[in-house]
């Protein structure tokens, strides 16, 4: 019990991980604006908000915003708990045609939705007046929720599957590449089944890595599959693996085919280190992690966030190992049978 | 070492120069498919089809020229290079031998795809898609050179190459077709260095794998 203590850490933290991703709730966002643009004069629209508390409490401050600069809306009529109707008396000379549209309570704190409205029919003029005080602190909540983010809304829970997948895939196949090396040096027999058990274990993880991915991308891009080059970079890695599996099968003396797999394993960890980890950081696309970021910053995590993500990465690494070391001991006891029944 | 690169270099070439038929074989496959293009597609308006076509054939004919490079290998040959010179030196050799190869191939099919179906796409643009088209045909020699020296070991034989060779050939390809689309869209060489700067570093990356790992294929 106590020597497979990672075993029960894994469990506990997968446990806590699901529960977590799937229990928690969205925190309060806005989700659209129903008159995009506004003109010279009295403006109205409703903001239609997500799991906010506008009849809570206070009634809501509502803000037009640009940069630093803000415009004060003022609350009508406050018609549900995640809808307001406001108006706007729009001068004709702004700073800018787009405009932010926050709104604040005591309840849900600062939500916000980016270039909400449209101005039009204004002049455009730095030195623009009309603007009221901005609201004073940013009014931080703490509370534990998954943070509410716009086009990605309820999918942010997949964070806690889809992007573990490739953590522990990269993980994994690290154990392959190594086990390779170590088989180069020396070859004995035991580092060529780990390298197999490694890698086959590392497919399956970017095969769940794909299907989440997929579903991800249905949800937030609109299709199940969208040319980028983190997705390409992803579909290759699980064709070169496969090819893996096929050169092995193709080699019927157990030596050379440990070796040539060994050669192989290498030359396509380094690939795909190359066109997983580097490559997408210099080129466009869609998904999170480009132009010199990593995957992590742009997802904003906060507190609440990180509290799930951290142990849901590190669950999924040890529940990999795990998977890995029961693979092992499975090539460990197939090379047995075979060996004794030749005997 | 490098006066036996050279030497082994000049070995290569003369040998496929003396068993003509393959040679002439490859140029052949690569004229017919280009004509066989011609026939189906009579005329291609649209560049974006002009240009995947172009590198569809450019890399069939890659497979079927590099792809065998370690396949045709006589025993006695084998046996004499194992005793006499480093697998570094080989695997060197073979990939600037294949890679001067390719290159004269790339450019005969493309003369003859140009020649057959046009080139209105680059036109006045012929400098700059022909280096891409020259570091293309390097990135697919250097990496066929090792696929295919992978596979020669297996008994599956040529039909390996595709399947191991393909997938890490995508990558290549989605580098190639970014640095074409925008020569075709015509943007200056300089602004689109970038694409054709990754395509050698990939290939120079798989060139210094195969320097590391072939000694271990070489042993038999």
């Amino acid at each position: 019990m106590l020597k497979n203590w990672w075993k029960v850490l894994a469990f506990l933290l997968l446990l806590y991980v699901i529960a977590a991703s799937f229990l928690v709730k969205l925190g309060p966002g806005l989700i659209a604006v129903d008159n995009t643009s506004f003109q010279p004069g009295q403006n109205e629209c409703i903001i239609v908000g997500y799991n906010t508390h506008f009849d809570a409490g206070q009634a809501p401050e509502v803000y037009f915003a640009h940069d630093s600069t803000y415009m004060c809306g003022a609350v009508e009529e406050v018609i549900a708990h995640d809808r307001i109707r406001v108006s706007l008396d729009l001068p004709e000379r702004v700073k800018s045609s787009v405009f932010n549209v926050y709104v604040r309570n005591t309840r849900d704190g600062t939500t916000m939705l980016p270039n909400a409205i449209y101005l039009e029919g204004v002049e455009l003029d730095a030195n623009a007046e009309g603007y009221c005080t901005p609201p004073v602190g940013k009014n931080l909540r703490l509370a534990f929720e998954i943070p509410f983010q716009p086009v990605i809304f309820e999918t942010i829970r997949n964070l806690m599957f889809h992007v573990p997948m490739w953590f522990t895939m990269f993980f994994i196949m690290l154990i392959g590449f190594i086990s390779s090396i170590k088989y180069l040096n020396k070859p004995k027999r035991e580092f060529d089944l780990r390298a197999e058990a490694a890698n086959r274990v590392g497919i399956t993880f970017a095969v769940l890595g794909l299907i989440t991915g997929s579903i991800w991308a249905r949800f937030t891009w609109g299709s199940w599959w969208v040319n980028d080059p983190q997705l390409n970079g992803a579909l290759v890695t699980f064709l070169i693996y496969v090819g893996y599996l096929v050169l092995r099968a193709g080699i019927d003396d157990e030596q050379k085919r440990a070796r040539v797999a060994a050669v192989f394993n290498i030359f396509a960890y380094v690939i795909l280190f190359i066109l997983l980890m580097i490559l997408p950081r210099f080129s466009e696309g869609l998904h999170p992690g480009k132009g010199g970021n990593p995957g992590f910053n742009s997802y904003d995590l906060d507190s609440s966030l990180r509290a799930i993500f951290y142990p849901a990465v590190l669950g999924w690494i040890l529940l990999g190992y795990w998977i890995y070391r029961l693979r092992l001991r499975m090539n460990r006891l197939e090379l047995k049978l075979y060996y004794d029944e030749d005997a | 070492m490098l006066n036996r690169i050279f030497f082994l270099i000049r070995h290569e070439a003369r040998l496929e120069f003396r068993q003509q038929h393959t040679l002439v074989g490859i140029g052949l496959f690569a004229l017919s498919t280009v004509y066989l293009c011609y026939q189906a597609f009579e005329s291609l308006e649209d560049e974006i089809t002009w240009n995947a076509l172009l590198w569809v054939i450019v890399l069939f004919t890659a497979f079927s020229a590099v792809g065998k490079s370690f396949q045709t290998q006589e025993r006695g040959i084998r046996l004499y290079l194992y005793y006499t010179i480093k697998p570094q030196e080989y695997i060197l050799a073979k990939v600037f031998y294949n890679s001067f190869l390719m290159m004269l191939l790339g450019l005969v099919a493309f003369g003859s795809y140009a020649l057959f179906l046009g080139s209105t796409p680059i036109d006045g643009k012929e400098l700059s898609f022909i280096l891409g088209l020259l570091g293309g045909c390097f990135g697919f020699a250097t990496l066929l050179t090792l696929i295919s020296a992978i596979a020669s070991q297996s008994e599956t034989g040529i039909g390996l190459t595709a399947v191991l060779g393909l997938p890490i050939a995508i990558p290549l390809i989605i580098l190639i077709n970014n640095y074409n689309k925008q020569i075709i869209a015509g943007l200056p060489l300089e602004e689109n260095l970038i694409n054709l700067s990754f395509l050698l570093v990939l290939s120079i990356a798989i060139g210094v794998l195969s320097y590391l790992l072939f000694p271990y294929l070489w042993r038999d």
